[in-house]
């Protein structure tokens, strides 16, 4: 009877023991063939990576107005009357990261599918006036009597009012918004469970 | 060895097995791995319709009342007889002209685009994509077809006297605010709204293409 028990003690002991030998190996070897994976898909999102170079995020588009009046003088002297100028142009103003400056990816010790990204500052990459959507008011002679404005300097003051307004209505604000939430969702399509993107200059990012 | 013997074994080789089999299925093999995309597939449409959402253009539009609701090269007169010779009722384009020559006629301002009498408003204009009835996964399982954006919102914004750079405004308070109320309601007539909304869409299409390539016609986007 006791040498039975013996038996069924040892075959007992010795099922735990492969259990916790098999137990062991397979967890070790779960976790090298998730870190491969995740090792392999972080190349994948670094790949992609280089090939964004520029994400834009966010955009506005402004329609400005632009109004100018002078006195029209007879023989260069004598008033004789006024000549009003309205006009409006397009300017579109869109902001994003710039990839080509330098980012940073790297994945958690502790947690494999954690990705810690750093990306450059958003910056503004287009102000641009489409000068095709110029349209002129009071006048059915396009353009005609913009003649003496001079006005690519009037469009570049334009531009430069809108990129302002646009800076001050929270448009990199957004962008980098965006970029982060663009960002995750690569990393998350990588497999990443967790990501965390931060921002830095783009000296330090090269550096 | 007895019964009882081997009984014991038994459940020891049963307790082993079971064991070793619960460890193995937490191996990601390849149909677990493929369950898991599958699961994460569903979840994906919710992401994408959240990623769609955040694109949004904003549009900054100065607006000349009454100029910029006047139909070009046509007057109130030859709208007026072309519908009376033509006994249809006003197209939007022509009800809009109409209603802005009222507005006009009763403040003193232009009642014809090369008069000079006019007002400069501000309207903030953003288009983009309200999903949250999207339901394009019912007609097709597994894709996520990119509808047109939309204007979501549409608000005039307060004049600043110390920044207006036009002529002075000669418009009882009431007058002003049925003006704003006008150009408010019809800001979506303008072409430059019609920029504003295709933009958006461009902008949403250039996120998508990025993040899923190959998957992302432009339009449709079969879910990896």
């Amino acid at each position: 009877m006791a040498k039975s028990r013996g038996w069924v003690l040892f075959a007992i002991a010795t099922a735990l023991v492969v259990l916790v030998a098999v137990g062991i190996g397979l967890n070790v070897q779960r976790s090298r063939l998730l870190r491969a994976e995740l090792e392999e898909r972080t190349r994948a999102a670094r790949l992609q990576m280089e090939t964004l170079e520029r994400v834009a995020t966010a955009e506005y588009i402004y329609r400005n107005v632009i109004y100018a009046s002078r006195d029209r003088l007879l023989l260069g002297r004598l008033p004789a009357g006024s000549t009003e100028v309205l006009f409006s142009v397009s300017i579109r103003v869109q902001a994003g990261v710039d990839l080509s400056q330098g980012y940073s990816v790297a994945v958690s010790a502790e947690k494999a599918d954690r990705a810690f990204v750093t990306l450059p500052e958003p910056t503004v990459f287009v102000v641009d006036a489409d000068e095709s959507t110029i349209e002129e008011y009071f006048s059915e002679e396009r353009l005609m009597r913009l003649n003496w404005l001079d006005l690519g300097r009037e469009i570049e003051l334009q531009k430069s009012v809108a990129r302002e307004d646009a800076v001050q209505r929270g448009l990199l604000t957004r962008a980098r918004t965006n970029a982060i939430s663009v960002i995750t969702e690569l990393f998350a399509l990588a497999g990443f469970a967790e990501v965390d993107v931060t921002f830095a200059p783009p000296a330090e990012l090269r550096g | 060895m007895n019964v009882r013997t081997i009984a014991w074994t038994l459940l020891a080789a049963i307790v082993s097995i079971a064991a070793v089999y619960t460890a193995l299925r937490r191996l990601p093999s390849p149909a677990i791995v493929r369950h898991r995309e599958e699961v994460a597939s569903s979840l994906l449409l919710d992401r994408v319709i959240d990623i769609a959402e955040l694109q949004t253009v904003a549009g900054v539009t100065k607006v000349v009342f009454p100029h910029d609701f006047y139909r070009q090269n046509r007057s109130v007169a030859e709208i007026l007889d072309a519908l009376e010779s033509d006994g249809d009722a006003p197209g939007d384009a022509e009800r809009i002209h109409l209603e802005a020559y009222g507005i006009a006629r009763s403040t003193g301002l232009a009642l014809e685009r090369t008069d000079t009498e006019f007002v400069v408003l501000t309207a903030i204009v953003v288009a983009g994509y309200d999903l949250s009835s999207y339901h394009g996964d019912r007609l097709s399982p597994g894709t996520f077809v990119l509808p047109e954006a939309t204007i979501l919102d549409v608000r005039i914004e307060d004049l600043q006297p110390d920044t207006y750079a036009y002529p002075a405004i000669r418009l009882t308070p009431d007058e002003l605010r049925r003006v704003a109320v006008f150009v408010e309601r019809n800001v979506p007539s303008l072409p430059v709204t019609a920029e504003i909304v295709r933009t958006a869409r461009e902008q949403a299409v250039g996120v998508l293409s990025t993040l899923f390539g190959g998957h992302f016609d432009g339009e449709v986007l079969a879910i990896p």
